[in-house]
């Protein structure tokens, strides 16, 4: 049972947890051939997910957690021509009807790429042309119009952390790296944390633990 | 028929609870938090269509652990954008003369704020609100203050006995009541309308509404089933010419299953129609993270 008056988190205690984080993932014998992801992993309490308001939103990061986050342009030719000239990945929507709605083949696509960009004018057209598998996989495209600036969108949805409660207690979200220094890991914990609980119908009394870990590391507690 | 006008106004019915879901949630919605206007405060101040009105809420309530949830206890956002547009002469259903000032209409989960009423009930002849029994007392409270009714006329006559139900201890001049109502343990009946002074003969309401009821899954049959059937209530009336009752929906956008979910059992009783965004003001347009529909039971009608 959660104690009410459990201390907030502090900026102190985080930046202790983010170094030892690092130390660990930057150690000779911990060393990976990757980029190892920061997650923040919280587990909730006193909320029932099947009985309240679902909590789901965004919170846009100073630092962009994923560099490596693979987005796959769905354009007109405009929009191709723009993704093609930043060295983004694109599909036209030639390209896409091939796809024929199988169900495997988007769930495939689905799963290649971490976030959609969709020219805003046939952004309709997705749902017929696809079939329901972009939707079910919880990967709706953010829209782009001509006037916006492609890259800069991108950049958008590479910054983006989207969070969304089902039906579990759990949430784990990527904020960061461990190419990132301590500051930038605790910026972009600390505004994701207040965000979160700000959100929560009761606060701090909804939460029973956050924990921070990297790909392969073990879990840092932060709450 | 007035309903021919209103639907003309909205355009094609939703064909695909699937695609309507995917134009909803591919854009930038704004991230907002659970939707609460103010879940600390014990009173809101907001300024509707001019009128300022002073809503009272219970942060307590909502942090409870309350078995049967505690969702009504506070305002949440979309209700002062959705009481703003709906009461206006100048929105789409008092246009269509759908709503009209001898329009009876009933609120499914009113909360505590009674805001929607609050606004509609002085444009039509009857509103109705109803949620469980553990709002009754907030919701008294917010319409007598904010319609400078004082209950102690009838309390006078109740000679020190306390009155029970409490929902029938307003004036007759008071075209607004609150009467329980569960979507999981009562059905919908014409007593509803017992409470509304000026109403004999009448067994129907002229509209449904519903304002951010949809938020989960196990409430989601529950909800449409009660929609349904107090839109059945129309063929109940004597005059067959009369148009179906509409049901009005409202609601925040935050998880896509569960919209879609909704959408999928409304479109299996009613003919859905999203009301687009040029005809709502921008706080409610889809791109603010709210969007409202509009539902005609499909028994009552065929476009």
């Amino acid at each position: 049972m959660a104690i009410q008056s459990k201390s907030k988190i502090t900026v102190a205690g985080t930046r202790t947890q983010v170094q030892a984080l690092l130390a660990h993932a930057h150690s000779p014998t911990h060393k990976r051939n990757f980029l190892e992801t920061v997650d923040l992993q919280f587990n909730l309490t006193n909320y029932d997910p099947a009985r309240d308001k679902r909590l789901s939103g965004s919170v846009k990061l100073p630092s962009v957690p994923r560099p490596h986050m693979t987005v796959c342009v769905l354009g007109d030719q405009h929009d191709l021509d723009r993704a093609r000239r930043h060295g983004v990945d694109s599909l036209s929507f030639d390209d896409l009807k091939k796809l024929n709605k199988n169900k495997k083949l988007v769930k495939k696509l689905a799963r290649r790429y971490d976030a959609f960009v969709c020219s805003e004018t046939r952004l309709r057209e997705i749902p017929r042309v696809l079939g329901p598998s972009l939707s079910r996989a919880g990967k709706f495209p953010t829209p782009v119009s001509h006037r916006d600036d492609l890259a800069a969108r991108i950049v958008d949805v590479k910054s983006t952390v989207r969070f969304g409660l089902r039906r579990e207690l759990n949430m784990a979200m990527a904020i960061g790296n461990v190419d990132m220094t301590a500051e930038q890991l605790v910026a972009n914990i600390m505004i994701t944390i207040n965000y979160l609980v700000s959100c929560l119908k009761k606060g701090w009394s909804n939460v029973n633990s956050i924990v921070i870990k990297s790909t392969m590391s073990p879990p840092h507690p932060l709450f | 028929m007035k309903l021919e006008k209103l639907l003309q106004a909205l355009g094609q019915p939703i064909q695909s609870s699937e695609e309507e879901t995917f134009e909803l949630f591919a854009q930038e919605l704004p991230s907002q938090n659970l939707g609460f206007v103010d879940s600390k405060a014990s009173t809101v101040e907001l300024t509707i269509a001019g009128r300022d009105l002073t809503i009272h809420q219970s942060p307590g309530v909502l942090s409870s652990n309350r078995a049967g949830g505690t969702t009504g206890a506070v305002v949440w956002k979309v209700t002062p954008l959705f009481a703003e547009w709906i009461s206006s002469p100048s929105s789409l259903l008092f246009q269509s003369e759908i709503l009209s000032s001898d329009s009876l209409v009933l609120e499914l989960g009113c909360g505590i704020s009674a805001l929607v009423g609050l606004c509609l009930a002085p444009r039509v002849k009857g509103y109705v609100l109803t949620d469980q029994p553990y709002v009754a007392k907030f919701v008294e409270q917010n319409i007598a203050e904010n319609t400078h009714i004082s209950a102690s006329t009838n309390k006078a006559k109740a000679k020190g006995k306390k009155a029970k139900g409490s929902a029938t201890n307003y004036s007759k001049d008071n075209n607004i009541v609150f009467t329980p109502l569960d979507w999981e343990t009562d059905e919908a009946t014409p007593s509803l309308l017992a409470d509304l002074p000026d109403t004999a003969g009448r067994k129907s309401f002229d509209a449904t509404i519903a304002c951010d009821c949809i938020y989960n899954e196990a409430l989601i049959d529950p909800l449409v089933s009660t929609c349904a059937d107090v839109c059945r209530l129309r063929s109940q009336e004597s005059d067959t010419e009369a148009d179906p009752t509409i049901c009005v929906v409202a609601q925040q956008l935050r998880d896509d299953q569960i919209f879609e979910g909704w959408l999928t059992r409304f479109m299996e009783s009613f003919h859905s129609w999203r009301v687009p965004d040029g005809l709502l003001p921008d706080g409610l347009k889809s791109s603010s993270g709210f969007v409202v529909h509009i539902g005609v039971l499909k028994e009552a009608y065929t476009p």
